[in-house]
């Protein structure tokens, strides 16, 4: 693995880490998405993109008191008429989409930019 | 390869859209501390220093193992300051809930769902009364008034905590609405609520005439005397004949055979003849549906209170034992504290919302408070005219006064005659009918009565708090070092009629809706302290009042509209504390905690003797001989109660439903509901069948054989619970048909607790009522019983008490249901001394250190 895209990981991952605790806009987490577009490889891009928007933002229910807040999890998840741990993982699923989906929007735009160079 | 990119690029904007959209809209639930999960820190009681403006000195809060909280300060402003801010972080969403409520304005959290709610709530008065009271209070009781602003900023104080952690009640972020900021005004109006939701008279009058006008006087007198038939001198609250510090109905040359022979239904009791009765009944159902289908749903009526002088106690001091019977909430209604300040050291439960102490104790003196179920409100036919908004007074036409409010963007008119809200008017009638409630004419000082409760230190001070309690009327139970007594407290509107002999009497309430359109019938004023039903000391050593009627016939002030409960739980206290003398606080926990069931006592032995005449065979035969051997008790694992129930459900569908089906009452069923009238938890039709069965089976009540209505019922109910539970009749225990659900008090199922088996059914001592409507049903969903049980001993510093759940609101909190287990196990707590400490909270001065 080559040393700017250990860089790029980093970055994506402390950015996923704080929008995602911090902020209050979902599309916060394009950013990351963008920065992690830039490693060359589209399954590396696509595969990082996804895991580090989904473990990271779900490593984030760490911060509170695990046994309350499943019991609350259970407790909300029987109001919404859902298994609780759908409750848990659908933002975090949502977060890694959203980080493959834009990592992979980049990362084809600049493909096809260097592809459009080559040819000039 | 491009082509290849370009069609990515278009698939990846795509899922980009639709996660971006479903991410905002399940943001709630996303790890972020903007999303519900930080609620979850709240679940955790743990040590604290907090900050806090407003605040003027150091609180130390301490928070014990069973979630009792004693709040220790320098300055009662304080102490009442963290009393609000110890609720709101235990309870924020449930006194918001409740305040929005008293103020009539759910429907700007909740929208059109809650607009009836609202309307009901104005067309009662809550929010306008409120504001008389919040006016007197401000003027007349200044230093009570800032206790009541503490209460307010220290709930305040929270919410401002709790909305810059982001640790509100996860229902503000699911619901997306906003904590508001809390005022007196609040309490007092969730004290109007309350205060309605036990209040008597004006739905009792109206069904009373429904049932009257169809059934005429004697058959609606044989179903709903105006006293239970098992009433007696020595069964009512205050023992006697109704004599009170002298005075009595003979003082007014009345007999009260005389007085209580007469048909209260008649013109003279209410200025209407039968005639008009009848013609209104599409007002009277219309108001019954507007008023009393009580969509608010808070309370019911019930509850028990006994008290022991010193002689007849074991450690030769007073005691007093009270659990009032509410909807079975999950928080619940009340908070357990302890309050401590210069001059202040009272412990108990708060009713959430209210700032103190509403029932508890002192170092020395206790007290408890039950229902008396006589009339403080009434209802008053008028004669309008809605073309030029005015009504008829005494032959002139008066203008009717408006109320306008706004909710939802729309503009709301309630109508006002010299009596009270026009409730209902039929423009073609120019008829109405409106409502007289003492709380609309007099300052709802009750706070100020629970303000000297809390404050109180020998007898005479709780005699005094009794002087100022408005409304709702209740048996206030007190115990002091060494006296022990209850006085019915409160204001009840005293009517004048004229007896048919022309002499004058001043009584409580009415059986049926009033003529409003003349002065005779209107309040003349209220029963005298002197001479409400009390009793002090009695030397048979015990007082107790658990709803039956509090004075017996030569009371001087008698109770037309008593509309008194079935006398089952007051028979078997009774019958314990007029046999036992020495009586230890054991016994008094016992006593809460006992599952006989009167009407059974007396009812079952004459099935049993019916049922062993019929040639049975196989279940049906094991069903009797059930009954046969059973001591009256309803325990979880007994099988008779479950025989003995569904039986009596048969045999009141059996006697009811020929008699409503005949005279035409089919049709308003569910407004027959309540005290007196023919369905609910606790009424007289079953102490009615328990006394003609036992006093003369061949009534007409039974079409000439009891025992012919019981064997029917015997086959029905056997069919049905075959049916519902198979053929082996060992697993028909009661806790199986009977369970415990409490309610979430915003009415979302999904966060009730249970349903678990119960004890108990609506006529035994430690209650457990469900509903019963006519309609034969499985399992029976109990939501009502003892919301707490305290038994307390000044003297002998023994404060006992319990409550089915624990101090949060929050679900996933281990506070959530402290007590629930041992309240389901007839156990109990000791307030004091504070033992196994689990969290102190000290609340600074915000800049103090």
């Amino acid at each position: 693995m080559n040393k700017i895209n250990i860089i790029i990981f980093i970055v994506s991952i402390l950015l996923t880490l704080i929008f995602s605790y911090f902020t209050s806009y979902i599309w916060m987490g394009i950013i990351p998405g963008i920065i992690i577009g830039f490693i060359k490889r589209r399954s590396t891009r696509l595969i990082s993109g996804f895991l580090i928007g989904f473990l990271f933002s779900l490593l984030l229910y760490l911060a509170y008191p695990l046994n309350y807040l499943a019991s609350l999890d259970k407790v909300i998840g029987n109001l919404a008429g859902l298994p609780g741990i759908i409750l848990l993982i659908i933002y975090p699923l949502l977060y890694g989409l959203i980080e493959l989906s834009s990592a992979g929007f980049i990362g084809e735009v600049l493909t096809l930019t260097r592809e459009r160079k080559s040819i000039k | 390869m491009g082509k290849k990119s370009y069609i990515l690029i278009v698939v990846f904007l795509i899922i980009l859209i639709i996660a971006s959209y479903l991410g905002q809209i399940f943001f709630v639930f996303s790890p972020s501390k903007q999303s519900i999960w930080p609620y979850s820190y709240t679940a955790q009681l743990k040590n604290q220093t907090i900050y806090l403006k407003g605040l003027k000195s150091p609180v130390k809060i301490i928070i014990s193992k069973d979630g009792v909280a004693h709040i220790i300060a320098n300055d009662t402003y304080d102490a009442y300051f963290a009393e609000g801010y110890y609720t709101a972080y235990m309870r924020l969403f449930q006194l918001e809930l409740f305040g929005l409520t008293g103020a009539g304005n759910l429907s700007s959290w909740f929208g059109n769902l809650t607009l009836k709610t609202d309307l009901y709530a104005h067309y009662v008065g809550f929010p306008q009364n409120a504001n008389f009271t919040l006016n007197y209070v401000k003027t007349h009781y200044p230093v009570i008034y800032s206790y009541m602003q503490a209460y307010s900023d220290g709930i305040n104080a929270y919410i401002v905590n709790a909305e810059k952690q982001h640790e509100l009640p996860f229902i503000f972020y699911l619901l997306n609405i906003k904590p508001y900021n809390f005022t007196p005004f609040y309490s007092i109006a969730w004290g109007e609520v309350m205060s309605w939701g036990l209040a008597k008279g004006f739905c009792d009058e109206l069904k009373l005439t429904l049932i009257y006008t169809h059934l005429g006087y004697n058959l609606t007198n044989e179903l709903l005397p105006y006293y239970p038939y098992y009433t007696n001198g020595s069964l009512t609250a205050m023992p006697g004949n109704g004599t009170v510090n002298g005075l009595n109905l003979q003082s007014f040359n009345v007999s009260p055979s005389y007085f209580w022979s007469l048909n209260f239904y008649d013109t003279f009791a209410n200025g209407l003849n039968n005639k008009t009765l009848s013609e209104i009944t599409p007002l009277v159902v219309s108001a019954l549906n507007q008023i009393c289908s009580d969509p608010i749903s808070i309370v019911d009526l019930g509850s028990n209170e006994w008290e022991i002088t010193g002689n007849y106690s074991y450690t030769g001091y007073p005691m007093m034992a009270n659990d009032p019977h509410l909807t079975l909430y999950d928080p619940s209604l009340w908070l357990p504290l302890q309050m401590i300040a210069p001059n202040l050291n009272v412990t108990g439960f708060e009713l959430v919302g209210e700032p103190g102490v509403l029932i508890g104790h002192t170092k020395y003196t206790a007290w408890g408070l039950t229902t008396p179920l006589g009339a403080s409100s009434n209802a008053y036919l008028e004669i309008i005219n809605m073309q030029n908004y005015s009504y008829l007074y005494n032959g002139v036409w008066y203008p009717l006064r408006k109320y306008t409010f706004n909710l939802l963007n729309k503009n709301f008119t309630i109508y006002y005659t010299n009596n009270g809200p026009l409730i209902t008017f039929n423009n073609t009638l120019h008829l109405g009918i409106s409502l007289y409630w003492v709380n609309q004419y007099y300052p709802f000082l009750t706070l100020v009565s629970e303000f000297l409760l809390d404050n109180s230190t020998n007898f005479e001070q709780l005699l005094n708090a009794a002087k100022y309690w408005v409304e709702p009327t209740q048996n206030l139970a007190m115990v002091s070092m060494h006296h022990a007594g209850f006085i019915t407290a409160g204001l009840y509107p005293l009517i004048k009629i004229n007896l048919p002999n022309n002499i004058t009497v001043k009584v409580i309430g009415a059986r049926t809706v009033l003529n409003g359109s003349i002065s005779n019938y209107e309040p003349v004023g209220y029963v005298p302290f002197k001479y409400l039903p009390q009793s002090i000391d009695p030397s048979r050593g015990f007082i107790f009042a658990p709803n039956q009627p509090t004075a017996y016939l030569d009371y001087p002030f008698p109770f037309v509209g008593g509309y008194w409960v079935s006398d089952g739980r007051a028979l078997t206290i009774y019958r314990y504390l007029n046999s036992h003398k020495m009586i230890t606080i054991n016994e008094m926990e016992s006593l809460q905690g006992n599952v006989t069931d009167a009407w059974a006592s007396i009812l079952n032995p004459v099935i049993v003797s019916c049922l062993k005449n019929q040639s049975y065979s196989g279940i049906f035969r094991e069903g009797v001989s059930i009954l046969s051997n059973w001591n009256y008790t309803f325990y979880q694992n007994e099988i008779a109660p479950t025989i003995y129930t569904y039986m009596l459900f048969n045999i009141l569908d059996n006697v009811l439903n020929p008699i409503i089906d005949q005279h035409g009452l089919n049709q308003y069923r569910p407004l027959l509901t309540g005290t007196v009238a023919f369905y609910g938890t606790d009424n007289l039709i079953t102490s009615d069948i328990a006394y003609f069965a036992s006093h003369n089976p061949s009534s007409s009540l039974f079409n000439g054989s009891f025992c012919k209505i019981v064997n029917t019922s015997y086959v029905q109910s056997i069919n049905y619970l075959t049916q519902k539970l198979g053929y082996n009749i060992s697993n028909w225990n009661w806790g199986k048909v009977h369970v415990l659900e409490l309610q979430n008090p915003a009415g979302i199922s999904s966060l009730n607790y249970g349903p678990i088996p119960i004890w108990g059914d609506g006529f035994t001592p430690s209650a457990a009522y469900f509903n019963f409507n006519g309609t034969i049903y499985m399992p029976l969903i109990v939501s009502e019983g003892p919301s707490l049980r305290i038994v307390d001993s000044p003297s002998t510093d023994q404060f006992y008490a319990v409550f089915p759940g624990g101090p949060s609101e929050n679900p996933a909190s281990p506070w959530f249901e402290t007590q629930l287990n041992a309240w389901l196990n007839f156990e109990y707590y000791p307030f004091s001394p504070i033992t196994n400490i689990t969290a102190i909270w000290y609340l600074l001065p915000e800049g103090g250190s």
